[in-house]
């Protein structure tokens, strides 16, 4: 398994270049210059060329996109994306997918073993109502009522040096979270209970009921259990889009994060920051991804990896 | 399965169109009914409505401004005392006209894609499968909002960035099913009659890995309409002065403390019904024309 996840750590860095590459090319694809910019448009050729080489852009594009790559990375600016923005990110995506996971294995579950039930009618409406809120209107609503009519939560903001400790921290967390959490369980409960309801139909749960194994016992160690693998999976590919709405999120609840920075980047239109986080929120779905298939190895012992 | 597979095919008749028996398990589907009826609904509302309500969604009444729901003003006014009602009618049809175009845009481009790679192989297929795999790796939004800072938005640059972003998955899913279709006995058949490979790409394959393009692409179009929402959410999407739902509830988030709650409701709710609508179509197409859905219902 250990190999699998280097060649896998490895195939990452390669996509992760080909982004860094898209991204400075992109910059490329800016219109104008940025020495016309700085210098204005009436400039001598001579102060032209000065500030061309002052900036490195005499360069071959190879060494300037190493000096890039080098000044997203290694910077100061960087090095505060990775140690501030990137944080605050990870811990919206991370509790939410945890979450998320979480509420559809129950909802799920208690679809499979209560079929048409009132439970189950109930479950499917929210699960596609919930579904159907973008995010952003979902944040919206619940900061009206709960956090501006109800007045049980803070509307927006985040814990930083004004209001330290776990208390402050939770309360500004479960708004985000569950903004993220409900919007993405719709459609991973789904997706489960019908690979559940697919692993019923497997030959080891006609063994398990021969064998006088109780319903509950065949759906929850048997069917359930070979049903996450594939919800791991699925879990690994929905990344990306819920970190579209992690970006969003954190615009519309005032999380000093890594989405909210680089929106606040492009709307001053600083490429720089822009393409920097761009670049990091990319390293973190690409190495999530990596770890959702570490969290699959682990859990099926038959996958050999050679 | 397989049994079941090899003795059904010679009762299906070789037709260019897609199966008639799927055509009546979506025709059959209550799924498939509601989410055409609310498109529809929404779609008259959005292009219709505006022919019999004839209330500008532009004109200011500063004199009307922030009024809530009446008798006069069904939706209420905005801060700007726009009639509320006129600018959902309006927020629509931009809105679902990217949003629809764009996801046909994507999918016949990720069809295309999906074709080329599958059936050229070797290194075209590697090379555009890395793409793929690249733009699906990564958050949409962000090279969405990178080229839409940079090719500055109308409709048509939007529905280009929509499209060149979202093309990935439906190209990935077509070409896993041409690889299943490369291999079975009938495309060996004519290649072995002679066939050119744009005889067998138009007449063996392209039919058979049309209904997988439709149930990925019935499956794209919420995901396009939820992005192109969430750009124009953050201001990034369809350009004013045209009202959009999503930059619609946008300004209304200013008024949020002032408790302006018809501002976001009416949008938000036409987007919520939109969606919905979107997602019962594409579960409606992917149960009809999956066939192992269909095994599993018959």
């Amino acid at each position: 398994m250990g190999r699998y996840l280097l060649v896998r750590l490895g195939e990452a860095v390669v996509t992760l270049l080909v982004i860094a590459m898209a991204i400075f090319g992109l910059l490329h694809l800016i219109p104008g210059s940025p020495v016309y910019a700085i210098l204005g448009h009436d400039a001598t050729p001579k102060a032209v060329a000065q500030l061309n080489a002052l900036l490195g852009l005499n360069l071959p594009i190879w060494d300037q996109f190493g000096r890039w790559l080098q000044a997203t990375l290694f910077s100061a600016q960087g090095g505060q994306v990775l140690t501030r923005l990137l944080p605050v990110t990870l811990e919206l995506l991370g509790f939410s997918s945890v979450i998320a996971f979480g509420l559809a294995c129950v909802v799920a579950l208690v679809q499979v073993l209560h079929p048409r039930s009132l439970a189950d009618r109930v479950l499917t409406a929210l699960t596609y109502g919930f579904y159907g809120f973008p995010a952003f209107w979902l944040g919206l609503v619940l900061i009206w009522l709960v956090g501006l009519e109800l007045l049980w939560l803070p509307p927006n903001g985040w814990p930083g040096a004004l209001q330290p400790g776990l208390g402050s921290w939770v309360v500004h967390l479960i708004m985000p979270v569950a903004t993220l959490a409900l919007t993405t369980v719709g459609g991973w409960s789904r997706y489960l209970r019908a690979s559940i309801e697919e692993a019923l139909q497997a030959d080891y749960v006609r063994t398990a009921r021969a064998k006088g194994a109780s319903e509950r016992r065949i759906l929850v160690r048997h069917a359930f259990r070979n049903s996450l693998l594939p919800l791991i999976t699925l879990t690994g590919i929905s990344l990306p889009t819920l970190m579209n709405s992690v970006i969003v999120v954190e615009v519309i609840f005032y999380i000093p994060g890594a989405g909210a920075g680089f929106l606040q980047a492009l709307d001053g239109l600083v490429f720089s920051t822009a393409t920097t986080i761009a670049f990091f929120l990319a390293v973190v779905t690409v190495l999530g991804n990596v770890v959702a298939d570490a969290c699959y190895s682990l859990a099926d012992p038959r996958i050999q990896y050679n | 399965m397989q049994a079941s597979t090899t003795m059904a095919a010679p009762e299906v008749p070789f037709s260019r169109s897609l199966g008639s028996r799927q055509r009546r398990a979506l025709l059959a589907h209550p799924l498939w009914w509601v989410g055409l009826m609310i498109i529809v609904a929404l779609a008259v509302f959005s292009f219709v409505g505006p022919l019999f309500y004839h209330v500008s969604p532009i004109a200011v009444h500063p004199y009307i401004s922030d009024s809530p729901p009446s008798a006069h003003h069904l939706f209420g006014t905005d801060v700007l005392g726009r009639d509320e009602l006129s600018r959902v009618m309006w927020g629509g049809q931009g809105f679902m006209l990217v949003g629809f175009v764009s996801a046909i845009c994507a999918s016949v481009l990720g069809t295309g894609v999906g074709l080329l790679s599958g059936f050229a192989g070797g290194l075209t297929d590697r090379l555009l499968m890395r793409v793929a795999d690249i733009f699906l790796g990564i958050p949409q939004l962000v090279p969405l909002l990178l080229f839409d800072v940079i090719f500055l938005p109308n409709d048509f640059t939007m529905i280009v960035i929509l499209a060149f972003t979202s093309w990935p998955l439906v190209s990935r899913l077509v070409r896993a099913e041409v690889l299943t279709v490369r291999a079975r006995d009938y495309v060996e058949a004519a290649v072995a009659a002679g066939a050119s490979r744009p005889r067998i790409l138009r007449r063996h394959v392209l039919p058979n890995i049309l209904s997988t393009s439709l149930v990925s692409a019935s499956g794209q179009l919420g995901q396009t309409v939820l992005i192109l929402a969430t750009a124009s959410y953050l201001g990034f999407g369809l350009p004013p002065p045209n009202p959009n739902w999503a930059s619609m509830v946008a300004d209304s988030t200013q008024y949020l403390t002032g408790g302006n709650w018809w501002l976001f409701l009416a949008p938000g709710l036409a987007f919520m019904f939109l969606q919905v609508s979107v997602y019962f179509i594409a579960d409606a197409v992917r149960e009809a024309f999956n066939p192992r859905a269909l095994q599993g219902a018959s």
